[in-house]
């Protein structure tokens, strides 16, 4: 006898619910306004269109992402294990410190590494993520970006085509609510976790 | 009391050669009964890299459709194993390229990173797959002794933890296994056939000091790639910065013709 779990049906839920949009927007995609950082826009597939922000940083890609009810701009990072956060990131959020060594391109660091219980990439949801930070205070001329490194990027399907970046969770449960609720509304308003509404 | 074959020598020799008769006979059935016997003595990569001996092609029942694979094949793929670069000790880095012409990355299996091999000026370098790097960065000493790096100019860059100078040289070849830089283009020369490293690299003491190679955007923009399933497909894209090599042509167009011959 065949048997339907709550995970199943969810899936099929929303499988039919990014067909249906999908159908709505003639396969266009969906672009949100967002209050706190970069709009995003999603294909009608659920791909996560990533774009280079930056005039003086053509060829990289960069992507908002919330911890706590901070939203933080990321760099896709396929050089980094790991997701690593700059220093002051890691204590306003109160990350614990497990001392390790970390491998940069100039040699090695005093690190530490903690648990993130939640972290929200734009609209896809990853819980428990390993991450990085240095051990004491970047100098104040360096200004690192936060990584979003190969332990994320490993739990998504990554495409780079003709110069632009697309991801996609692996498994439809890992879109954020929040997400779904923007995408389930009739005329596609967003109303993303740091929204000023 | 001993007993003695009574056999004449003929009917002995008669009872060899039936035995050998039929074993050729049932050779022949099963040489003639194999479904890829029409292509077995097809050569399959003529020109260009290496390719791995006694290859030859064997149809494959997946998922309702039928797909070429090559022996020896990797488990459950359709890759077809093109070069094989040594790394001493008789091991070997194998280059995988799957039946669509794109190139097979893998992941460190300590950093989980992706690795890209290529020959710089001939030189063999290993890299590490990096989006998060602007150019191409050569720390490895005993590489960058190979390459004897002019340092035409000087740039800042930075890591996670450190500001830092580095000199800028340039490369007349970059080879990543198959996908050569095409240097007909014209903003080919200053973009893409350039890497950067330490100024004082020959001096560097410090045991902890990085001797990763990184494969940056200004070498990753002239792809397009797709990571799945843990691997990294990679071939170049439209922007023209990088051309197939004539071997790894063949092999795409001969496995299409083959394709094509099987299916009719």
């Amino acid at each position: 006898m065949r048997t339907f779990n709550a995970s199943m049906i969810i899936n099929v839920v929303l499988a039919y619910l990014f067909t249906a949009l999908a159908t709505v927007n003639a396969g266009e995609g969906f672009e949100f306004t967002r209050d706190q950082g970069s709009d995003l826009y999603y294909t009608g597939a659920g791909w996560l269109k990533v774009s280079a922000l930056y005039d003086d940083y053509p060829d990289h890609f960069f992507l908002d992402a919330d911890i706590g009810n901070a939203r933080y701009r990321f760099v896709v990072d396929t050089g980094a294990s790991t997701v690593f956060l700059p220093y002051e990131v890691a204590k306003k959020n109160g990350l614990a410190c497990n001392p390790a060594v970390s491998q940069t391109a100039s040699g090695e660091m005093q690190s530490c590494t903690a648990t993130l219980p939640e972290l929200d990439v734009s609209g896809i949801s990853f819980s428990n993520i390993q991450v990085s930070y240095p051990m004491y205070p970047e100098s104040k001329e360096l200004e690192p970006w936060p990584l979003l490194g190969m332990d994320v990027l490993g739990r998504m399907d990554v495409k780079y085509i003709n110069q632009a970046l697309y991801l996609r969770p692996k498994t439809t449960t890992d879109y954020a609510p929040w997400l779904l609720e923007c995408l389930r509304t009739p005329h596609l308003i967003c109303k993303d976790p740091l929204s000023r509404d | 009391m001993t007993s003695h074959s009574s056999q004449p020598k003929i009917v002995i020799l008669l009872q060899y050669t039936l035995i050998i008769a039929l074993a050729l006979f049932l050779l022949y059935l099963g040489v003639k009964d194999r479904p890829n016997t029409p292509f077995l003595q097809r050569q399959l990569v003529s020109t260009g890299l290496i390719s791995e001996q006694g290859l030859y092609l064997q149809p494959v029942r997946i998922e309702g459709h039928t797909e070429h694979w090559f022996e020896p094949k990797p488990k459950e793929s359709n890759w077809i194993l093109v070069d094989k670069i040594p790394l001493g000790d008789n091991n070997f880095y194998p280059v995988y390229y799957s039946v669509n012409g794109f190139q097979i990355l893998r992941r460190n299996k300590t950093t989980q990173l992706f690795m890209s091999h290529g020959w710089l000026n001939k030189t063999s370098v290993f890299f590490v797959f990096d989006t998060g790097a602007t150019s191409t960065l050569i720390s490895d000493r005993e590489t960058l002794a190979a390459l004897s790096p002019q340092c035409e100019s000087q740039n800042k860059t930075s890591s996670v933890d450190t500001i830092y100078t580095v000199c800028v040289s340039h490369l007349d070849t970059i080879n990543l296994d198959g996908f050569m830089v095409n240097d007909t283009a014209e903003k080919t020369a200053s973009q893409v056939l350039s890497y950067t490293h330490l100024p004082n690299w020959r001096n560097v003491k410090d045991k902890n000091a990085s001797d990763h190679n990184l494969l940056g955007m200004n070498l990753i923009k002239g792809f397009n790639f797709v990571i799945k399933n843990k691997y990294l497909h990679l071939k170049p894209s439209n922007t023209q910065l990088f051309m197939v090599s004539p071997g790894i042509a063949s092999l795409e167009l001969t496995n299409a013709n083959i394709q094509r011959e099987y299916d009719h």
